[in-house]
C-alpha cells in the first residue's frame, strides 16, 4: 500500500474474526479524536470503518477466521485515510443502493447491506481497487476548511 | 450481548448493557428478542441508553424485532445518545422507528397509546 510521507500512519491488523473487530472501533475512536471532527463524525467515521472491516471478513473471507484484515490509518494535514486491505474474494462493485424505501412498508425495511451506504454516505471519498493479490479500500474523510489542524500535525509543526 | 430486562404494566423494557451492538452480537441480540416476541411480548420499550455504538448489523437486528412484531405489537426506542441517533438519520429509520428522549418516556407513551386503543368510542 501507498502512503504519503507527509501523513502519519498506523498500521492494526486483525484476524478475520467478527469478535476483533470492536478493537478497531476502539482505535480509530482514539486516533479519531486527535483529528478535527466533532463527536458525531467521529463516531460516523469509526461506523464507516468498522463497516468495510466487517464487509471484509464477512464477504472477502466468508466469514472464515484465520486470515488478515489490514486497516492504515493515516492522519493528513488536511484529512484522515483508512486503507483497509484483504486478500480475499474481490466485490464487483462499491456501488451502494440508495436507502429508498417506503418506511411504512414493514416488510420491505433493509436489514443488511446498509454498510455500503453508510460508508459513501458518510466518508468524502471511497475508492475500491485489487493491487497484487489484494483488496484495497481506500476511505477518506476531509476536515472542515476553517479547522485546526490534527493535534499530531500542530506538535510537529510549532 | 448481555441485557437487563423489567416489565413495566404491559411493557418489556430491555436494556442492552453492553457498550456495542454490533455484527459480533446482533445475532444474538436478535435471537433473544425473538424469543420474547414468541413469547408474547409484544410491547417493548428499548433502552439504548448504554449503548455507544450500533453498526448496521446491530440496526438490522432491530429492524428485525419490529417485523418480528408486525402489526400485533409495537416497539418504541429511548435513550439514544446523539452518536447513535445519526446512524437512524442517516438509514432514514428515524423515519420508521418511534423514539424518545429516555426509556421512562418511551413506556408513557407506549402505555399511553395502548390505554387510547383500549377505550370505548
Amino acid at each position: 500500500m501507498t502512503h504519503a510521507k507527509s501523513a502519519k500512519s498506523i498500521k492494526l491488523v486483525i484476524d478475520s474474526n467478527l469478535e476483533m473487530v470492536f478493537l478497531v472501533g476502539l482505535a480509530v475512536k482514539a486516533l479519531c479524536s486527535h483529528a478535527p471532527l466533532s463527536e458525531v463524525a467521529v463516531y460516523q467515521v469509526e461506523l464507516s470503518v468498522i463497516e468495510a472491516v466487517n464487509n471484509a471478513i464477512k464477504h472477502a473471507y466468508g466469514n472464515e477466521k484465520g486470515h488478515e484484515v489490514e486497516i492504515w490509518v493515516s492522519l493528513h494535514v488536511d484529512r484522515l485515510t483508512f486503507q483497509i486491505g484483504d486478500s480475499g474474494r474481490s466485490m464487483n462493485e462499491i456501488h451502494a443502493p440508495a436507502m429508498d424505501y417506503d418506511p411504512g412498508d414493514l416488510e420491505a425495511l433493509p436489514e443488511s447491506g446498509m454498510g455500503l451506504y453508510i460508508m459513501q454516505s458518510v466518508m468524502d471519498r471511497v475508492e475500491y481497487h485489487r493491487r497484487g493479490e489484494r483488496n484495497v479500500l481506500t476511505l477518506s474523510k476531509f476536515f472542515e476548511k476553517n479547522s485546526e489542524p490534527p493535534l499530531a500535525e500542530a506538535r510537529s509543526n510549532p | 450481548m448481555d441485557m437487563e430486562e423489567r416489565v413495566v404494566g404491559e411493557v418489556l423494557v430491555v436494556r442492552p448493557v453492553g457498550k456495542r451492538i454490533d455484527a459480533s452480537g446482533s445475532a444474538d441480540f436478535k435471537g433473544k428478542m425473538v424469543d420474547r416476541i414468541n413469547r408474547g411480548r409484544n410491547l417493548i420499550v428499548l433502552d439504548l441508553s448504554d449503548v455507544d455504538f450500533i453498526d448496521s448489523s446491530g440496526l438490522g437486528a432491530i429492524v428485525s424485532m419490529l417485523k418480528t412484531l408486525g402489526k400485533k405489537g409495537e416497539l418504541r426506542i429511548g435513550g439514544l445518545k446523539e452518536t447513535v441517533d445519526s446512524l437512524f438519520r442517516l438509514t432514514r429509520m428515524d423515519r420508521v422507528f418511534r423514539i424518545h428522549p429516555s426509556a421512562e418516556e418511551a413506556v408513557l407513551a407506549l402505555a399511553a397509546a395502548k390505554s387510547m386503543a383500549k377505550a370505548p368510542a
